[in-house]
């Protein structure tokens, strides 16, 4: 399906049951320490792609931030939610970058809060909270913005720019587009002839 | 050991463990109305008693209940293991719970045969197991059951971290490594283990698996998370079967005992009734777990 370079990692999908609506000619390239969005119509397979494309990556090495949302069984409140992850030990987590992301998302300020009480651009706040607070190489986000307030997108766009200048990649799935910064690469998906295709692609 | 100490630790752990059992299948299908009894775990066990049941007759074994749980485990260890693999693909919930629910009322059919065929043939037949008690509560049968339950309090002190990962829903999981296939079979062994014994052991006490995690969940130590749940809930559900056990054994009705389960299954049938006529929220998701 690939070829791995160094700084690289190159997705040819021809695969014809890829997607059950259209056939699928891709060759979407992936640079190491750079982000590039993924931008289209709804419905024409971005999600399935960005699961097709994280599934590559070892486990420890990706954070993978889908677009709905979670389904959080048991009722508890923030503060439970933030002490565990304190206190659980999880390989890779950050805990500078979770508190960072607790306090700037204010979720520190509804601690006694309880899940189900959240809004939905404060459960979208800690959703991403609870998973960027995981150091990995890789971040697949499915529309990472989607609920958020003007602050809460400014606080995400800031955090995941230091994940740039960290070396860190980003695969991001965005219909917000004046929400992206400049610098970011974008490449266009588009259904032709029944068949996923990449349109132009393009750097902000 | 004096009788009734025996029988009031019995029906404490039979509590504790129903509640245990309960709470891990629901959490691990993310639905309220999964239980031991609505998946068909308590057909199951009623069934493998009523085979082997038959089968000491027509060899003319003696064996005691003890046994019939031991003889039972490996096959209800591979049962718990295979059982995941129904949620994966495309078999909707509700499906399951329905094939559960019919699964119990083919093996009450069966049972009723066998009972039938007994009587007909002038033979002993295991009639009390049906609705659960603990009039035959013995040292051997409390040992079992504080066998397994140290068992599950082990597993669960080694998987409570994934439990509690898993509850954060599945792609908090995605994302720290969960490996939920091992964490079903965990689940899933302990619910079969759980079932086997307590049916093998003392009889049906069914829906318990169903209303015991709920009471737990409306309980002040709920606040204290899967802990409160998993470990207080258990303890306080334990005292609640105890209690209502007691009750019975001293108010006989006209000499004869009303089985504890008679009336903890009506309660539990009662319960079932409600939550889906409210239609919970929790009630109607599809398990879907990530692979």
């Amino acid at each position: 399906m690939d070829k791995m370079c160094e700084d690289m990692k190159v997705f040819e999908l021809s695969d014809p049951l890829f997607l059950p609506h259209c056939a699928c000619e891709l060759q979407v390239s992936i640079d190491a320490g750079k982000a590039l969005v993924l931008v289209g119509e709804n419905g024409i397979g971005k999600s399935t792609l960005l699961q097709r494309f994280y599934c590559e990556f070892p486990e420890r090495s990706r954070v993978v931030v889908e677009q709905k949302t979670s389904e959080y069984f048991f009722d508890r409140k923030l503060e439970i939610v933030k002490n565990f992850f304190l206190e659980a030990e999880l390989p890779g987590f950050n805990q500078e970058a979770f508190h960072a992301l607790w306090n700037a998302f204010e979720l520190n300020h509804k601690e006694q809060r309880f899940i189900s009480h959240l809004s939905g651009g404060e459960s979208q706040a800690l959703k991403l909270c609870l998973s960027l607070c995981k150091e990995a190489e890789y971040y697949f986000l499915d529309e990472p913005s989607q609920y958020l307030d003007q602050f809460k997108k400014r606080v995400l766009l800031e955090f995941l720019n230091r994940l740039l200048l960290r070396g860190k990649t980003l695969i991001v799935i965005e219909h917000n587009r004046e929400w992206l910064p400049a610098g970011w690469e974008v490449q266009e998906l588009k259904i032709e002839d029944a068949t996923l295709k990449q349109g132009e692609k393009w750097i902000i | 050991m004096d009788y009734l100490i025996l029988r009031l630790i019995s029906s404490f752990l039979v509590g504790a463990l129903l509640s245990q059992a309960g709470s891990l299948i629901q959490l691990g299908t993310r639905n309220i109305l999964a239980s031991p009894s609505t998946l068909g775990f308590d057909g199951l066990s009623i069934f493998w008693l009523l085979i082997f049941h038959s089968i000491t007759l027509y060899f003319n074994l003696n064996f005691s209940v003890e046994w019939t749980f031991i003889f039972g485990i490996p096959l209800f260890i591979l049962l718990g293991l295979y059982f995941p693999n129904l949620f994966r693909g495309h078999s909707k919930f509700e499906r399951i719970i329905l094939l559960g629910l019919t699964f119990n009322l083919f093996v009450g059919a069966i049972f009723s045969l066998w009972q039938f065929l007994f009587m007909a043939f002038n033979l002993p037949f295991p009639v009390e197991l049906w609705f659960g008690h603990f009039r035959f509560a013995s040292q051997n049968s409390m040992w079992i059951l504080l066998g397994v339950e140290i068992l599950t309090l082990l597993g669960l002190r080694k998987h409570f971290k994934a439990l509690k990962i898993f509850s954060l829903g599945p792609m908090i999981g995605l994302n720290w490594g969960l490996d939920e296939k091992k964490l079903f079979k965990f689940i899933f062994v302990v619910v079969a283990l759980t079932t086997l014994v307590v049916i093998n052991l003392f009889g049906a006490f069914s829906f318990l698996g169903l209303i015991f995690p709920i009471l737990a969940r409306k309980m002040w130590f709920a606040k204290r998370d899967l802990e409160g749940e998993l470990y207080w809930g258990a303890a306080f559900n334990g005292v609640y079967l105890m209690a209502v056990d007691l009750l019975c054994y001293l108010n006989p009705i006209y000499g004869a005992e009303v089985p504890v389960g008679l009336i903890v299954t009506g309660i539990g049938a009662v319960s079932l009734i409600i939550i889906l006529w409210s239609g919970h929220k929790n009630s109607e998701i599809v398990a879907k777990p990530k692979k």
